[in-house]
Parts: C-alpha cells; structure tokens; sequence
C-alpha cells in the first residue's frame, strides 16, 4: 500500500490523491479471496436446503451480503479516523 | 469521494474479477478468439448498482489492474498485451459502459414503481452493456483486423443469445438490489 502510493506521489499535481488511491487498490485485491468465500458459504446455505444451481438466486445474496460487508469496512475506517 | 465511495468502488471492481472463475466460451465461427465471458456483466451491475461516479470508476479500477498484470479476465488472462490486443476495445469499452449505464440509472433510480424502474434499467443496460460495448470494440478488432467496420461488428451479432441472458440477469439483479438494499 505505501509502495503504490509512493510511486503515485506525483498525482497530487493532477488533483488526485494518492492516498486515496492506494487505499482502493488494495481493498479491492482483498475482496477477490472474501468473495470466494461469501460464495462459497451462499451455495452451502443453498445447498443444505435443496436448491438447485440458479445464478440470479446465488448473485443476489452474494451483492446483498458484499454490500452489507462494505458497510462495515467503510464505517471501520471511519472509526479509526483515517482520512487520506 | 469518501471511504464509503472507496470502498463500494473496490468492491465492484473485485466483483467484476470474480465473475472471471466462470471459463471463458470461445466459439470457432465467431471473430479473432472473442470469447463469450460473464465479465461482461461487470459494468451492467456496477453501472446500475453503483452509478455514475462510483460504478464508472470501479471499472477504471479493474481495467488498470488489468493493464498492471494481475490475471483478472477470465481465462487467467491480463496484462498490457491484452488490453491492446484485438479484444482489448470491449476490456476498454467497460469503463464507458459503466459511466453510460450509471449516468441514466441515477436519473431514474426514485421513481416509486418498480416496474417502470425495471424496463429503464433494462433499456439503459442495452445501451450501456450491449451498443457501447460492442461498438466500441467492433472498431477496435476491425481496425485490428484491417476488416471492414460494418462487416466486423455484423459479425458480432454472433453473440446476440450470450447478449440477452447477461441483460437478463442483470436486470433483475439490479432491481432487486434497489429494493432491498437502496445505495444511491
């Protein structure tokens, strides 16, 4: 995270903060691992009460609960005050 | 931009790589190796989830991890070599689908009846995720190709069965997220 905001230093010239930016790049390579889970964990859930594969049935609850996560992330973030 | 947007921008960017898991299908009669993935559900969902700001940027995100080298696109593939080569105008195209889907779906995400939500989405979502993109990457591989522009992207109708189920589902997707879980 330090290592990609260091070499992005120069894009404050352009309005852009990089901080901020880094911050995005790594939450997102995060959330791959944390989604396979989620996935996981859904198509158990389903599994255990008999449904069958369904891709609208198993994409809604994975948003519904990544959303929900997000939530929590960004209200953590807040919470330990930081704010590139 | 706060660490909410940040956040939900990092996720649908995430999102767009996981729906890479599903194999690519390559079909022999249609064009140069384009394959018919779910990645392109990406931007129809963060678009119409996400909006305009948040969705577009998300897929900024992805297509510059992409271009870093990490094996996103579905197959395992990634790296600049993708981006620029003859599929890399829909890789592209993405970004302005998603600018394009956002843009109207935050002009009609308070409307009170579902159903009209619904046929918006739904003719915002083939503008967005079916004619930019295939537009826009139908320039891109005929020019790649040194083919006639009319030609190549005729050629795409190909894809037109993949086209439907992928607006289909987002569709619905997005307008069961805007019941149960309003974001915008």
């Amino acid at each position: 995270m330090d290592s990609i905001e260091y070499h992005l230093r120069h894009l404050t010239m352009v309005g852009l903060n990089p901080a901020k930016i880094s911050l995005t790049f790594s939450l997102c390579l995060r959330f791959i691992p944390v989604l396979a889970m989620t996935t996981k964990e859904v198509m158990e859930a389903q599994k255990a009460r008999g449904m069958h594969k369904n891709m609208i049935a198993l994409i809604v609850p994975i948003i519904i609960r990544s959303l929900k996560m997000a939530d929590d992330i960004a209200d953590a973030i807040e919470a330990r005050s930081y704010n590139p | 931009m706060t660490n909410k947007d940040l956040v939900f921008i990092a996720l649908f960017a995430a999102i767009t790589a996981a729906l890479g898991i599903l194999p690519p299908i390559t079909l022999p009669f249609l064009p140069a190796g384009v394959p018919i993935t779910a990645q392109s559900m990406g931007p129809m969902l963060a678009g119409s989830i996400l909006g305009f700001r948040r969705g577009g940027l998300s897929q900024l995100l992805f297509v510059i991890l992409v271009a870093i080298g990490l094996p996103l696109l579905s197959g395992g593939r990634g790296g600049m070599g993708v981006i620029l080569g003859a599929t890399g105008g829909f890789i592209i195209s993405w970004v302005f689908a998603a600018f394009v889907i956002g843009y109207g779906v935050e002009k009609i995400y308070h409307v009170k009846s579902n159903i009209v939500f619904a046929l918006g989405a739904l003719l915002l979502i083939i503008l967005g995720g079916i004619i930019v993109v295939y537009l826009m990457g139908g320039i891109w591989l005929a020019i790649w190709n040194n083919s006639g522009i009319f030609v190549t992207i005729l050629s795409l109708s190909g894809f037109m069965a993949s086209g439907i189920i992928k607006v289909t589902i987002a569709t619905i997707i997005a307008v069961v997220i805007r019941r149960s879980y309003p974001m915008i």
